[in-house]
């Protein structure tokens, strides 16, 4: 598959770039406060050219639709988040809108608003699902000792290289919306209802969307609404980017999710009952609170398993930006958990916690919530791998030393190495409804070159490759006379939404299904020839460790630096078993900037909190880690299965960094690590 | 107040306000497509060009110092011989770089180029490590800033047509 050609460029346009002589400025008036009841908006009064929009002036829906979930476009009498937008202000100079922002009154009564989600009332909970097998309350009252554990994962912003936003020209008879989504066809069907129009009025023209880790799943259809609205009504061309800080504030973030579990095992380990709670802050209006705790409940245990198993897991609203979209869609954030309760309840049973893991491994053809397997799960060929090139074994037995002898109780061991282990599942949502059906349109011209037509954005530069030589090595032409048409919506068909890691699972199956169909009607149909497929997505998908999953383990080895107290990672190693790899240079690359992305985050990206709330300048304090912050990443790729299922490899090391980095700081503070991110310590600030 | 400078080898003459940066003048006059006012204070290096030979985030250099200076932006740059060095450099380590990350990495290592002495592997990583690039491995990164300085002395050489 890997071919010695330059990678390609990902030809696709940017959204900031785009300038024409009668442009609009399009700004947001903001609610200033989380939650409240609006009782009058006063906009000064706008010089000639200028025009305010208000809820009343949109001609169609007042609001978006995302997964079954509508959102305002305006608020109109309520707001449910700080930032949530009230009016928008159009005009030419983007100072002089800035202006008129900052001199706009809004009264609102304030209410009370909910931040925290340890503790909520039902009215909040947007979505809840259990799952139970034996009896755990009998389990834990037969058990010698029973253990608490509670995990933390902190909300966390995407760092997309340019900040979302929209622009909006007339083409004609179209009105047409450029925009980094990750699914235009789903802009194009919302700004169609909010301006009342025919879908086949509006045309969205993708733009690159950068390294977006899934921020662009929904929020650009918003965004596109207004800016689409502002034109419609001003009759002119506009433009609505959001600046650094709004990107920040305003957007979605990673939902942030507490987990409490309760545990018990015998003498050797064996887990004989979990009892896990597992709550998901999804922010104001609860976009996809259904598809979070689907995926929670199946991954809730990890890749282990007890006799007594009882999991609970609540999707509830707050009074914060709408949360969820990140790469894995909350399986980070549950793996995290799982993996640090397996080391917790491996140093309370005082096993090794390779053997703590082997002993609780979930077995073939167990049944796990919505999980159903068949095959085994390759612990010991990943486990005995990354053990092996990071001697994890024997650090881990004299670290551990160190730490049961150190003197000084209230000094801390100082060295430490954690184990992670865990799975990507594959691409594609649990809860998707016909519209996310994805389909790809391949079509062999009579010049005998091949067109393939998908909305499905490809992230970068090397997917577009793999699909090519995929499409390359089936037909038998060269990559060269492969064509992707232009990322527009009409003439392609929509593929539903592209996730960060997923897409390439589903896509890349539907072009080799369509370029197998027409290499067998080749030579006995005249051309041109075109073959769609598609692929709806199953009711439910499983969310846990099914069949057809990457499975990965991880390394971290750190010691805490005696000045300052912070944790340094010395080395990172990862062993990943990834099915069918399509191209072993890009998975690997993908593996090392991933894991380099999530290090940052455990390590710097930690957003403080007052009351509850992210304070107005913390994007100045939101630290990413330079490149040379970065320590060795080593990576170790199992042999490509040539008949097993084409897995993504992307999200895996968001999976298995954080839990192994928090393990390891365990070992080296000698205190269970609460929290996925190490700065500061548990209990200071997070969600 | 008026500004003389130059912008890839034109003259420009434009008036500023006390206040305006030299991104307000790249990108909010469309001199360049390649500059974007994301963060705004020198953080994301998204605005970056060279400035007299060395590599500036433009969102923190007031419009008056740029006053007979020499400024090249990825616009620029292109259209020099050191750029094909560069490609190929990002050709040889499969470097996937977005529209937004490659400007600036390639203003950086041109900027290596030009350094008076061959510039040590923790300079290339240090002058690297300016941008937030968050699209492809570090070590790829300082490994194609390594080829490039290579490139630059004739070690290695690549036929370049």
């Amino acid at each position: 598959m890997d071919s010695e050609r330059p990678l390609p460029a990902l030809d696709l346009p940017l959204v900031s770039t785009f300038t024409t002589s009668d442009l609009l400025h399009v700004r947001i008036l903001r609610s200033p406060v989380a939650k409240g009841r609006i009782k009058s908006i006063h906009i000064p009064h706008l010089p000639r050219g200028y025009r305010s929009i208000m809820i009343d002036d949109i001609p169609g829906s007042k609001t978006i639709t995302v997964f079954g979930t509508e959102i305002p476009v305006l608020a109109r009498e309520r707001v449910s988040y700080r930032g949530e937008p009230i009016a928008l202000l159009a005009g030419p100079d983007p100072a002089r809108l800035q202006e008129a922002i900052e001199l706009a009154h809004i009264s609102l009564e304030e209410e009370e608003p909910d931040f925290t989600f340890s503790q909520f009332n039902s009215d909040r909970i947007a979505a809840r699902c259990e799952y139970s097998h034996g009896d755990v309350e009998l389990a834990f009252s037969i058990a010698q000792s029973m253990a608490e554990h509670e995990y933390h994962s902190a909300a966390l912003y995407h760092a997309a290289q340019e900040p979302q936003g929209a622009v909006v020209w007339f083409d004609y008879d179209k009105l047409t919306i450029r925009c980094a989504s990750q699914w235009p066809y789903l802009v194009r069907s919302q700004v169609a209802a909010v301006l009342d129009v025919k879908e086949s009025e509006i045309v969205i023209e993708a733009a690159d969307p950068g390294n977006h880790l899934d921020s662009r799943l929904w929020y650009p259809a918003l965004l596109a609404a207004q800016a689409a609205l502002a034109a419609v009504i001003c009759g002119r061309p506009t433009r609505l980017i959001l600046d650094r800080r709004e990107d920040f504030l305003y957007t979605t973030l990673r939902a942030p999710v507490f987990s409490s579990y309760r545990s018990s095992c015998d003498k050797n380990g064996k887990l004989n009952a979990i009892d896990a709670r597992i709550i998901i802050n999804c922010g104001a209006y609860g976009v996809l609170a259904e598809e979070m705790a689907k995926r929670a409940l199946a991954a809730a245990s990890g890749a282990y398993s007890a006799d007594n198993l009882r999991i609970q897991c609540y999707a509830v609203q707050s009074n914060l930006v709408p949360l969820g979209p990140f790469a894995g869609l909350v399986m980070p954030q549950i793996l995290f958990a799982a993996e640090r309760l397996i080391d917790d309840c491996a140093r309370l049973a005082d096993i090794e916690p390779v053997q703590m893991r082997r002993l609780n491994l979930l077995e073939k053809a167990a049944e796990l919530g919505l999980v159903k397997r068949k095959k085994n799960i390759p612990f010991d060929e990943l486990v005995e791998s990354v053990c092996g090139i990071s001697d994890f074994n024997r650090k881990h037995a004299s670290f551990e030393l160190v730490r049961k002898r150190h003197s000084d109780p209230a000094g801390q061991p100082g060295r430490g190495i954690g184990l992670a282990f865990g799975y990507q599942t594959p691409g594609g949502f649990i809860t998707g409804s016909g519209t996310a059906a994805s389909t790809v349109e391949v079509e062999l011209t009579k010049e005998a070159e091949l067109i393939i037509r998908s909305s499905s954005i490809p992230g970068t530069a090397g997917t577009v490759h793999i699909w090519k030589q995929i499409a390359a090595d089936i037909i038998g032409q060269e990559p060269e006379t492969i064509h992707f048409e232009p990322l527009r919506t009409g003439s392609l068909p929509d593929a539903g939404p592209s996730s960060h890691s997923g897409t390439i699972t589903i896509i890349s199956k539907l072009i080799e299904e369509a370029c197998r169909a027409i290499s067998q009607r080749r030579f006995r149909e005249g051309l041109p020839i075109k073959v769609k497929k598609t692929m709806r997505p199953k009711n439910p998908v499983p969310g846990g460790p099914v069949d057809g999953c990457a499975w990965g383990a991880a390394v971290v080895e750190l010691s805490i630096n005696s000045y300052s107290g912070e944790p340094e990672v010395h080395g990172v190693w990862l062993s990943v078993k990834a099915g069918r790899i399509l191209s072993i240079e890009k998975a690997r690359n993908t593996l090392i900037t991933n894991t380099a992305l999530a290090l940052s985050q455990s390590l710097y990206e930690h957003i403080p909190l007052e009351d509850g709330q992210i304070p107005e300048d913390a994007n100045r304090y939101y630290h990413l880690a330079r490149a040379n912050q970065i320590p060795p990443i080593q990576v170790l790729l199992a042999d490509s299965e040539d008949k097993a299922a084409i897995a993504g490899v992307g999200d895996l090391p968001f999976c298995l960094v954080a839990p192994a980095l928090a393990n390891a700081l365990s070992q080296a503070r000698d205190t269970p690590w609460q929290t996925d991110f190490a700065s500061g310590m548990p209990g200071g600030g997070y969600w | 107040m008026n500004i003389q400078f130059i912008l890839n080898g034109e003259d420009i003459q434009i008036v500023a306000e006390a206040g305006d940066r030299l991104s307000d003048i790249l990108a909010g006059r469309h001199y360049s497509d390649s500059v974007h006012q994301h963060c705004g204070y020198g953080v994301c290096g998204r605005c970056m060009v060279l400035m007299d030979g060395l590599p500036v985030n433009s969102c923190l250099v007031p419009a008056y110092e740029v006053r007979n200076s020499e400024v090249i932006s990825w616009e620029g740059l292109i259209q020099t011989p050191e750029y094909q060095l560069i490609e190929i450099a990002w050709q040889t380590h499969k470097l996937e770089l977005c529209s937004f990350c490659r400007p600036a990495v390639s203003l950086l290592m041109a900027s290596l180029m030009d350094s008076s002495s061959r510039p040590s592997d923790a300079a290339i990583e240090e002058t690297l490590s300016a941008l937030n690039c968050r699209c492809t491995a570090p070590e790829r990164l300082f490994a194609a800033g390594r080829t490039v300085v290579n490139l630059k002395e004739g070690r290695n050489k690549p036929d370049v047509r």
